[in-house]
């Protein structure tokens, strides 16, 4: 056990110190979205922004602090919002996103309940599982208009493989950021797609980048394919 | 051992781990829901102190040598900004109404104890809503929660930190969905 604790401390460190030993990937299942997928809004509508991450669905305080400025301008990228603000509009227009990162306790079990996910290699490989929970609400009292998505974040340190149909990032941070911005472009997209969502039509397939973005490409900034 | 990959992979997800000040709680979306869904005026947050009992752990305490403090500079202070946030979230604060919720922090505690189920953490304050300067309501509420605790102390500190933290939140929702602090906050009449 304390050999263990030893090897993950050593790793650990050495992993935040040489990057380069460490790998993040993301699952591939959702992708960018595609441009037939979008949708558009001439004039954006204010809206309260709500974001609030949790950990084992327990909010954290630092982790929002942190990731609130990513979603933010994630938010903005999609032109589908208008300006956003922590207290209510006068439209009583309200986004809120809650992220939960879970790891997959349940999937390792008690084989791994008092040291890493060993391979066939040397190494550590270890899943984040984030649910995203986009809620919109076109006016005060109005029902709320809600999408659930789920990504998994892989991060892998050493020689050793790593799950199939994973994209490797370039950094954990770049994969945090992709993850985000593919869930927010889907999610919020797709609530515009509702009746509901005020203003929104679909993007003309003739307007449609002609070269659009791969389909797994990772993302170079948060909010690059959004528009 | 797992459980510090994870933390470290947590914490640089989410851009650190360190033992810096904890800010102010997000609005949380349930307990931002919890209070739209009854109807009482807005109401302003007058100050908050901590009881004698926790005054010497209201400025900073420490787990395993890891130091825990708040933005706020108290932790009597950060539970009423906590609740503030709430309510401003919700289109429910007024600096100006006459109805003024205080509170006094009178739990407050963490333990890292090394074990399944063995981290615990206590938080508890007595809130009091005054109406035109007269009592209206005053209730002492606690909440508390447990968690395996790792025998590394970097697993250990951010975990509990972060369960303590999440209290906070957890607190002010038990008194904003508390019936007896709805009845008192919906009555407006200063007589």
């Amino acid at each position: 056990m304390r050999s263990f604790a030893r090897v993950a401390i050593v790793a650990a460190a050495v992993a935040a110190a040489q990057p380069a030993l460490a790998s993040a990937y993301i699952d591939m299942e959702m992708g960018e979205i595609k441009p037939e997928e979008k949708m558009t809004v001439a004039a954006p509508q204010p809206a309260q922004l709500l974001v609030e991450f949790q950990r084992d669905a327990a909010t954290n305080p630092k982790g929002t602090k942190q990731i609130t400025p990513i979603i933010t301008e994630d938010i903005k990228a999609t032109g589908l919002i208008g300006a956003t603000s922590e207290t209510p509009p006068p439209n009583g227009a309200r986004l809120s996103v809650l992220i939960n990162a879970v790891e997959d306790k349940g999937l390792n079990g008690k084989a791994f309940a008092a040291g890493f996910t060993f391979g066939l290699g040397s190494g550590v490989v270890d899943n984040i599982y984030y649910t995203m929970t986009i809620s919109y609400l076109p006016a005060a009292g109005a029902p709320p208009i809600t999408r659930t998505l789920k990504r998994r974040l892989v991060f892998k340190y050493g020689n050793i493989a790593v799950p199939p149909g994973l994209l490797q990032a370039k950094s954990l941070m770049e994969g945090l950021k992709t993850l985000m911005r593919q869930m927010i472009d889907h999610g919020l997209h797709d609530i515009a797609h509702d009746p509901a969502f005020p203003g929104a039509t679909a993007v003309a397939a003739a307007t449609a980048p002609a070269t659009a973005p791969s389909a797994d490409a990772p993302a170079a900034a948060p909010a690059a394919a959004s528009n | 051992m797992r459980r510090l990959f994870v933390a470290i992979v947590l914490a640089l997800a989410t851009g650190g781990c360190s033992m810096g000040a904890l800010p102010v709680p997000p609005a949380s979306i349930k307990t931002v829901s919890a209070i739209e869904s009854v109807q009482f005026p807005p109401l302003a947050i007058g100050s908050f102190i901590a009881d004698p009992a926790v005054r010497d752990r209201d400025k900073s305490f420490a787990i395993r040598g890891g130091i825990i403090t708040a933005e706020t500079g108290s932790f009597a202070g950060y539970l009423g900004e906590t609740l503030k946030r709430q309510l401003a979230a919700a289109g429910r604060l007024d600096p100006a109404s006459s109805s003024v919720v205080t509170g006094r922090l009178t739990v407050s505690s963490v333990s890292s104890a090394i074990g399944a189920n063995a981290g615990k953490a206590a938080l508890g304050g007595e809130f009091t809503l005054t109406r035109c300067g007269k009592e209206a309501f005053r209730k002492q509420l606690e909440v508390g929660q447990s968690w395996d605790s790792s025998f590394i102390g970097a697993v250990a500190i951010p975990a509990a930190e972060s369960a303590y933290a999440g209290l906070y939140t957890t607190l002010v929702e038990k008194l904003l969905t508390d019936p007896d602090f709805i009845a008192a906050a919906q009555a407006t009449a200063c007589s």
